[in-house]
């Protein structure tokens, strides 16, 4: 617990997880949504890094490292493919239009 | 065991024989009489070659049912002599069919019957297991119910058939009875007749008289006993070769047979021998004077026939079996040759009415000679084979002091004589009548066997010291005899006298027929009516059976009226079920679906306000989630995660 590198990655990240949640909550645009998703798991990536350094145990750092990003491509591209279709569905990609399931 | 058995191929010939005939049918149908003839002579010729074996009582066995019966042939003096006459007189019939069948159709039926008839009479006489013995009993009724039926357009024939079929049934579910409870009353159970009488004394009196009285009945049926004889009349439809064959010289006498393989295990039964004897006199005396009254000439030779059955019967009962076997045999052959004259009769006549015909001799005079042959050996002429074996029925009956019985068979007798004698003179002598304009004598095929017969008739006796020689190793008082003892013995015996007494009373009523039937016609026109219908047995087995048919219906009326009934109670009570549970479905069924409808509406109406479908809103509020649990998670981890 005593070692720096703790703050200082644990301020980053949280830096960057509140960049990522800010994004998500704030914008209205599905695509800047998407971009806030993607910050949010570059804080979730950047934890494991840190999180291995910090208990010396690189190579399991190191591979979920690199399946975080495996998934974040995947779910990436399946979002896009969605938002595609919404767009062709709405003709928009305002939250604020797409209030069908509304009660 | 081994070697030469033919006594096995006396059964197997004529069975192979009939299905050959009957697939050599399908091709070619002119030759299956000839082809038929063949298998018959052959077999004929077997069956003297089996003389040999009787005294010795040759036995072969082959498994058949494990565990039940053994198929079981026994070639002794009861049974060989039965079969030797099915075979020899089986052949000769069917020499005599190739000219009496020549222009009928079926005839591939009739000669694969004919053999399948021979083949299985001969098992039947040589079965040495009661399992077996039931099996061919069933096959001749068969051949015998088909053969009677042989003009199935004929509804007549239809009819006889059918009576037939019926009456001997009764009979048989009698035999199949006794069959039965000797078998299960029998330690250890067996259907083999040599085993039963070895261990006769494990079977119960009461088991051992039923069994008794129920293969009397069988016999009956078979034998056409009365009251059981009405079929025989009736089977007077079939072809006459077969009439010769079946319904005289050879299937009839296996009920015969049947009480003469039974005696030693039932002579001690009480009331049996006197039953025997007496269905026997019974028989003889009523069937004779039917006789008397018919009109037609082959229904005249059936209660001929069913008389000299009661002959045999009553010879049994006495305990002559001899004197039954030995009068079974002439009776075969002289029957047998009245028939087939009968048929050549009325294969030239047309008509089997004897008040039409008249005069054949002088158209046809072998026929003629031929039928005069065998109605002296009907009447017991003496020198003849059925004057002996009457006589040694009659000396039977008097050594067993059996005094009224034999009266009323010599009375038999008597009549016996006249009608015989009568249907000679009114047939053949006198002026030729109109139908017989174009009769002329029968072909060599028809001639032949009746000329073999003829000898037979006067000859057969002659036989008697074989027979009795087969018949003594039974044991029963039976003594070997030769033919000249026979001659001595005979007209030395008191039964002589009866016998001449019989002849001399037959000669009266045939030479005053007219006067007595006139003065029985103005005196006790009655009693002559009750012969000439018979004594009315048709009616009563006619009322019998429309009693019966008016008890099944009022029967089946009433089961209908149940059901009915029992219909319309169903039928209300569905009706009221349904309407109940039309109440149910509505009340309950109905009802609690649209409570749960409502139910379900009411409660998504308050729910669905939650769903904003503000995405960002709804991000936050997970968020917000999210922190709590975590929050929770810190707080009771104590801050470690």
């Amino acid at each position: 617990m005593a070692n720096p590198l703790f703050w200082v990655g644990g301020s980053a990240i949280a830096i960057v997880m509140g960049l990522g949640i800010y994004a998500l909550v704030s914008s209205r645009n599905l695509l800047k949504m998407l971009i806030g998703l993607n910050i949010l798991s570059k804080a979730a990536t950047l934890a494991l890094a840190i999180g291995a350094y910090n208990t010396n145990d690189t190579g399991v750092g190191q591979s979920l490292m690199i399946a975080v990003m495996m998934v974040e491509v995947v779910v990436t591209a399946v979002v896009l493919s969605l938002i595609v279709n919404v767009y062709r569905h709405y003709g928009s990609l305002d939250t604020g239009d797409l209030k069908r399931l509304s009660g | 065991m081994g070697g030469f058995m033919p006594y096995v191929w006396v059964i197997l010939l004529p069975l192979i024989g009939a299905v050959v005939v009957a697939i050599t049918g399908i091709f070619r149908e002119e030759v299956t009489g000839h082809l038929a003839a063949g298998f018959g002579i052959i077999n004929a010729g077997l069956a003297l070659s089996m003389i040999p074996f009787m005294k010795t009582g040759a036995t072969a066995r082959f498994p058949w049912l494990p565990g039940i019966s053994d198929f079981t042939v026994v070639a002794d003096g009861l049974g060989s002599f039965i079969a030797i006459t099915a075979a020899v007189l089986g052949s000769l019939i069917l020499i005599y069919s190739l000219g009496y069948m020549e222009h009928e159709h079926g005839k591939t039926r009739y000669y694969a019957l004919v053999l399948l008839f021979i083949g299985a009479m001969s098992g039947l006489v040589l079965s040495g297991s009661l399992l077996t013995l039931y099996f061919f009993w069933e096959t001749v009724g068969i051949c015998s119910f088909s053969l009677i039926g042989f003009h199935y357009e004929d509804p007549k024939a239809l009819k006889g058939a059918i009576k037939a079929f019926i009456t001997t049934r009764l009979g048989d579910v009698g035999l199949i009875t006794g069959i039965l409870v000797i078998y299960f009353a029998t330690t250890p159970h067996t259907f083999e007749i040599s085993a039963i009488m070895e261990n006769s004394s494990t079977i119960s009196p009461a088991a051992l008289s039923l069994a008794a009285f129920a293969m009397l009945l069988g016999a009956m049926g078979k034998s056409a006993q009365v009251p059981l004889h009405i079929w025989l009349p009736g089977a007077m439809e079939a072809p006459t070769s077969v009439s010769a064959l079946i319904h005289a010289a050879t299937m009839v006498n296996a009920g015969v047979y049947l009480v003469a393989r039974m005696y030693p295990l039932f002579q001690n039964v009480p009331g049996w021998t006197a039953a025997v004897t007496w269905v026997g006199v019974v028989t003889l005396l009523l069937a004779a004077l039917m006789a008397v009254t018919a009109k037609d000439i082959k229904r005249m030779l059936a209660f001929s026939t069913v008389s000299q059955l009661g002959y045999m019967f009553f010879a049994v009962g006495t305990g002559g079996i001899l004197a039954s076997q030995f009068h079974l045999v002439s009776h075969a052959i002289f029957k047998a040759l009245l028939f087939l004259a009968a048929g050549a009769l009325i294969h030239e006549a047309g008509t089997r009415d004897m008040d039409v015909l008249s005069g054949v001799s002088s158209k046809m005079p072998l026929t003629s000679a031929m039928y005069l042959i065998g109605v002296m050996g009907l009447s017991g002429i003496p020198l003849f084979s059925g004057f002996f074996s009457k006589d040694m029925i009659f000396s039977s009956a008097l050594q067993r002091g059996a005094y009224v019985p034999l009266v009323l068979a010599v009375l038999g007798a008597i009549l016996t004589f006249t009608y015989s004698w009568r249907s000679y003179f009114k047939v053949f002598r006198g002026k030729p009548s109109e139908v017989l304009s174009h009769a002329h004598e029968v072909g060599m095929a028809m001639r032949i066997p009746m000329v073999l017969l003829g000898i037979g008739t006067v000859t057969s006796w002659l036989t008697v010291g074989i027979q009795s020689e087969a018949l003594e190793v039974l044991g029963e008082g039976i003594h070997a005899v030769s033919p000249l003892y026979l001659l001595e013995e005979t007209f030395s015996s008191p039964a002589f006298l009866l016998s001449i007494t019989a002849l001399g009373f037959g000669t009266l009523f045939v030479i005053r027929y007219d006067q007595v039937f006139g003065w029985l016609e103005s005196r006790a026109w009655k009693a002559l009516s009750l012969v000439q219908r018979e004594f009315y047995f048709e009616d009563l087995y006619g009322r019998i059976l429309s009693l019966a048919h008016a008890v099944g219906k009022g029967f089946a009326a009433l089961i209908e009226g149940a059901i009915a009934g029992f219909s319309v109670l169903l039928g209300r009570t569905v009706a009221f079920l349904t309407r109940c549970t039309d109440a149910m479905d509505s009340r309950l069924i109905e009802g609690s679906g649209r409570k749960v409808g409502s139910t379900v509406i009411g409660s998504a109406k308050l729910v669905k306000r939650a769903q904003t479908g503000d995405l960002n809103g709804n991000l936050v509020r997970l968020l917000i989630g999210i922190s709590v649990i975590l929050a929770i998670v810190l707080v009771e981890t104590g801050g470690c995660l």
